[in-house]
C-alpha cells in the first residue's frame, strides 16, 4: 500500500473535499463538469474536517440548539454559510438541509479513496448518490452499512470495504490527514496544482485558465453559475 | 435597481472587490450606497510548539488567505502590502458617511483610502491622514464634519448588522445579502433582470 503525500499527485488537479461539508457539496458539480470539459481525471481526495477542534461544537435537537461551545460572530458565520451553499445548492437542482450535528464523515470519505481505487469511473456516481442524500437528512454516514448501500447502488463492487475502511483506506485517510495542516490546506474544497493550494469553488475560473494552458488574462475569483 | 456595498478599508477581500464592483456597476448603473461596516482582521499568531489543533488551523487559514489575497492583487495588477499589526479604520469609515454626502460621491475617496492604506500603510485612523485624502481627492471636509460622522458611525453599523451584514465585503440586493467579490455573477444576473 503506497501512502499518499498531500501535495503529490500524477494528476495535474488534487481535490480535497468532505462529505459533510455543504461548501464542498455545491462545488462537486462545477468541479466535475470542469474535469469533463478538459478531459482530465483529477484526484479526488477526502479531508475530513474536524470541526469541533477549530469552530466550536454543537449539537441539535428538534431544531434548535442545545449545547455549543461557539462565539456570536462563529454562529452568525456559520449560518450565513449554511444559506449561502443552500441558495447554490437549489441553482444546482439540490436540496441541502441543516445539519443535525457535527458528523464523522470519515467512513464515507473512505469511500471516496475505495472508489478512486477500485471503480474510478464511477466517481460521480458515488458523489451525486452520497452528497444529495446525506443533504436530504437521508443517509446515516457514520452507518458503514449505508455507505455500502450506496456502492451497491452505483454498482460498485463493495466487498471488502467494511475491512477496508477500518484498515487499509483508514490508514490511507489518517495518514493523509495528518499532513493536511503541516502542507497548508484546511478546509474544503481544495485544489492543488503546481504548487498553488486554494480552498474555495471561487478559484474554479483560475482553475481552469492554469490547467488549459494560461492563454489570456488570469481570470478573477468567482462562483459559476 | 439599489445596490448596497459594504465595505472597509482594512479588508483585504474588500480592497480586491472593488475593481471588479466598479466594473459591474459601470456595466448595469444601478443606484448604489456605499455603506461601512467594521471587519475582522486579526494576524493570527504563529502557534507554539504545542499549540492546540484549532490555534494550528487559524494560523494555516489566515495564512492560506494571506496568500491567497496576494495572488489575486497580483492578477488584477494591484499594490498589496499586509500591515505588520492590526489596524483600525474607524475615521474612514466615518468618512465615508460624509462622502456619501457629497456632489463627488464616494468612489473617488474609496479609491485613494484603499490604496493609502494597502500601498502606503496609512493610519486610516489619524484626523490628518484622512483629511488629507479627502482634500487630494477635491473633497474639503471640516475636522467637524469628520466628528460628526464618526459619532455616526455606531448607527451605521447597527444598520448593517440589522442588514444581517457582518463582514465586508457585502452586497445587498433584491433581498439577498452576498458576502465576497465571488458572488458577483449572480448579482450580475439579478441586476441584468432588473
Amino acid at each position: 500500500m503506497q501512502l499518499m503525500k498531500a501535495l503529490e499527485s500524477d494528476a495535474r488537479l488534487i481535490v480535497y473535499i468532505d462529505i459533510k461539508s455543504p461548501y464542498a457539496f455545491v462545488a462537486i458539480q462545477p468541479t466535475l463538469e470542469l474535469e469533463s470539459k478538459l478531459k482530465m481525471r483529477f484526484d479526488w481526495r477526502p479531508l475530513t474536517l474536524d470541526i469541533p477542534s477549530y469552530l466550536g461544537s454543537a449539537t441539535k435537537s428538534q431544531g434548535k440548539v442545545v449545547q455549543a461551545n461557539r462565539s456570536s460572530a462563529q454562529w452568525q458565520a456559520v449560518r450565513y454559510a449554511y444559506r449561502d451553499a443552500r441558495r447554490y445548492a437549489e441553482r444546482q437542482g439540490y436540496i441541502l438541509k441543516g445539519t443535525t450535528k457535527i458528523w464523522d464523515s470519515s467512513i464515507a470519505n473512505i469511500g471516496i479513496l475505495w472508489v478512486m481505487q477500485h471503480h474510478r469511473t464511477r466517481l460521480a456516481d458515488y458523489f451525486s448518490t452520497v452528497y444529495p442524500l446525506f443533504w436530504r437528512r437521508e443517509l446515516d454516514i457514520e452507518d458503514v452499512y449505508r455507505v455500502v448501500d450506496c456502492l451497491d447502488a452505483i454498482g460498485v463492487n463493495s466487498e471488502g470495504f467494511i475491512e477496508y475502511q477500518q484498515t487499509v483506506g483508514r490508514e490511507l485517510h489518517d495518514n493523509l490527514q495528518a499532513q493536511l495542516h503541516s502542507s497548508g490546506i484546511y478546509g474544503v474544497p481544495t485544489y492543488v496544482f503546481d504548487r498553488h493550494i486554494l480552498f474555495g469553488r471561487e478559484h474554479l475560473p483560475l482553475v481552469q485558465w492554469h490547467l488549459a494552458g494560461r492563454q489570456g488574462e488570469a481570470p478573477d475569483m468567482a462562483y459559476l453559475i | 435597481m439599489l445596490l448596497k456595498i459594504f465595505l472597509d478599508f482594512k479588508s483585504p477581500a474588500a480592497y480586491l472587490a472593488i475593481k471588479p464592483t466598479v466594473a459591474l456597476i459601470e456595466e448595469y448603473h444601478p443606484e448604489v450606497q456605499w455603506l461601512a461596516v467594521r471587519s475582522t482582521q486579526k494576524k493570527q499568531p504563529k502557534p507554539a510548539a504545542n499549540a492546540g489543533k484549532g490555534s494550528i488551523h487559524r494560523y494555516v487559514r489566515g495564512l492560506a488567505r494571506m496568500q491567497t489575497h496576494l495572488l489575486y492583487a497580483g492578477i488584477q495588477g494591484i499594490e498589496m502590502k499586509f500591515p505588520d499589526s492590526d489596524s483600525c479604520t474607524d475615521l474612514a469609515l466615518a468618512a465615508l458617511g460624509y462622502t456619501a454626502k457629497s456632489d463627488l460621491g464616494s468612489l473617488p475617496f474609496i479609491h485613494a483610502a484603499f490604496s493609502a492604506h494597502w500601498s502606503q500603510q496609512a493610519d486610516l485612523n489619524d484626523l490628518e491622514v484622512v483629511l488629507g485624502i479627502l482634500s487630494d481627492r477635491g473633497y474639503r471636509p471640516k475636522e467637524s464634519d469628520l466628528k460628526a460622522a464618526l459619532e455616526e458611525l455606531p448607527d451605521a453599523e447597527r444598520v448593517a448588522h440589522e442588514a444581517g451584514v457582518f463582514e465586508a465585503p457585502s452586497y445587498l440586493i433584491a433581498d439577498q445579502m452576498f458576502l465576497g467579490r465571488e458572488h458577483l455573477p449572480w448579482i450580475k444576473l439579478i441586476l441584468a433582470s432588473g
